[in-house]
């Protein structure tokens, strides 16, 4: 049994990349935060991803052409505007952020307490 | 790497304002650099504007300084007649610098920017977390 495949760990790792996605989305809408007309995307939910995660375009060789924009962020539609256009509010990427770095923590933390369980067993107590 | 990726997007709008307080910083030191001979034109105020473009080379989009422009709008007169620059009146054309609207500027360039440098400590966490993972 490959343990990395199955479970939690598994599950752990989905939810970190999904979280360096989103992490780099909500960067650009801060980076843009005074660009005129930018509108902010943000990532689909994460339950919504793990779900329909066949329907992406699967890149099974290296020199595979990579989508310029990620699949799973989508443009938020219903934003209150400014007057040139742009969409970020600034507190509420804040917001998000941190609840990014919360989950974050917890994915990592998961993912160390389940691989020290098999150190456990392995007899390496550290 | 998508954490890799965002630090590079908060340095990029990091260097974009910056790039703003400096045009800021021109302005208000150009504030009273009026022309040099009557009917010349004093400084005009510079504009800075942002776009959002695609980095080939991080393959995705990022924050660039579009186009350093200058801005329309009268000049204010002062009269001073005794200035190398007076017209006949004795009417001294200013540069259309407000110095209200670039501290606005200047405010709004300091806001974002730390807004950026906190994404970047936040991404530098999770990156560092990431790492430790592996020990």
């Amino acid at each position: 049994m490959d343990p990395t495949r199955t479970g939690p760990i598994a599950l752990a790792e989905t939810r970190l990349r999904w979280l360096d996605a989103r992490q780099r989305v909500l960067a650009q809408n801060v980076a843009n935060a005074d660009t005129p007309g930018f509108r902010p995307s943000d990532m689909r939910p994460f339950a919504q991803a793990l779900a329909g995660a066949q329907g992406a375009m699967a890149q099974t060789d290296p020199r595979h052409l990579s989508p310029t924009r990620d699949v799973h962020a989508q443009r938020e539609r219903r934003v209150e505007r400014s007057m040139d256009g742009n969409g970020v509010a600034l507190d509420r990427e804040a917001m998000r952020i941190a609840d990014t770095e919360t989950a974050h923590a917890l994915a990592v933390g998961l993912h160390r307490r389940y691989l020290g369980l098999f150190r456990t067993a392995l007899g390496r107590n550290q | 790497m998508d954490l890799d990726r965002a630090l590079r997007i908060s340095a990029a709008g990091m260097q974009a304002q910056s790039t703003r307080l400096r045009v800021v910083a021109e302005n208000l030191a150009n504030r009273d650099s009026t022309g040099q001979s009557p009917g010349a034109d004093p400084y005009r105020r510079k504009t800075v504007t942002f776009r959002n473009r695609m980095d080939r080379e991080l393959g995705t989009q990022t924050v660039r300084v579009g186009r350093i422009g200058t801005a329309a709008g009268d000049f204010p007169l002062r009269f001073d007649p005794s200035h190398p620059a007076a017209d006949a009146r004795g009417y001294v054309r200013m540069p259309n610098v407000d110095s209200m609207m670039e501290t606005m500027d200047m405010r709004e360039a300091q806001r974002s920017y730390a807004a950026n440098l906190q994404v970047l400590e936040v991404t530098r966490g999770m990156l560092t977390r990431t790492i430790e993972a592996l020990r």
